[in-house]
């Protein structure tokens, strides 16, 4: 997982396989990242993800609330096309929009 | 039928592996690579069914996966031993979960369903799940 700040919006790369195995790592290392503040919007890139399954879009969801409660933006930026349509089943973009670059 | 079949143990590590070797299996017969994807998230949402669900990461326990290869499809079992569903209708409706704390999306079968032609649940309680699913590959 790679962070990156720019003028606010803070951009994680989730690069790999976003699957059951990895979620529940991953979920806490964004938790402790999401907590320290710093930022006004953050972006998940998933420009190199390679695969993502439900407990994946569990994780998206969850840190969506978390974000929403601290009046912060949540972004999905350039996924896949195997990621898109994961993400497209699951009705996330109803939710959260979906971008091709940091805004 | 050619067919394949695999005994793993009900872990997370595994369910790389059975998607990643499922997909393998069925690159024989050269389908797109958008029918992979989708064979590998409909097998890895079986999966992980079986190891959250069904035992309750119970890491001892074993999931079989069969693959069978006809003219035109692929066919996957994912059979465990454990729980059993009670309420297939509810389970699969989308969006239901019953470990909503983990922070499950309760999407498992929405995403077999709309990612495979055909899908199958038999389940009893107490005695196992057998999720089939059929992919056409050409």
């Amino acid at each position: 997982m790679k962070f990156e700040l720019i003028r606010g919006s803070l951009i994680i790369r989730l690069a790999g396989d976003l699957d059951h195995a990895r979620a529940g790592l991953w979920r806490k290392t964004l938790d402790k990242v999401l907590s320290l503040g710093g930022f006004e919007r953050v972006f998940f890139d998933f420009s190199k993800t390679t695969f993502i399954d439900s407990t994946g879009v569990g994780l998206i969801l969850g840190r969506y609330k978390l974000l929403k409660s601290l009046n912060k933006p949540l972004f999905i930026l350039s996924p896949p096309d195997s990621v898109d349509k994961v993400l497209k089943v699951s009705g996330i973009y109803t939710i959260i929009n979906k971008v091709n670059e940091v805004i | 039928m050619d067919q394949i079949t695999l005994i793993v143990k009900a872990i997370p590590e595994n369910e790389s592996f059975v998607r990643s070797t499922i997909a393998a299996y069925a690159v024989r017969k050269n389908p797109d690579i958008q029918i992979i994807n989708d064979i590998k998230t409909a097998v890895s949402e079986a999966v992980t069914n079986s190891i959250v669900h069904a035992y309750n990461d119970d890491k001892e326990k074993e999931i079989h996966i069969n693959a069978r290869l006809s003219d035109d499809s692929l066919i996957i079992s994912v059979i465990d031993f454990g729980i059993g569903i009670a309420d297939i209708e509810k389970m699969t409706s989308g969006l239901f979960t019953s470990k909503p704390e983990l922070e499950h999306s309760g999407l498992g079968f929405t995403i077999m369903r709309a990612f495979m032609d055909e899908l199958e649940i038999a389940s009893d309680e107490n005695v196992g799940t057998t999720i089939t699913m059929t992919k056409r590959l050409i």
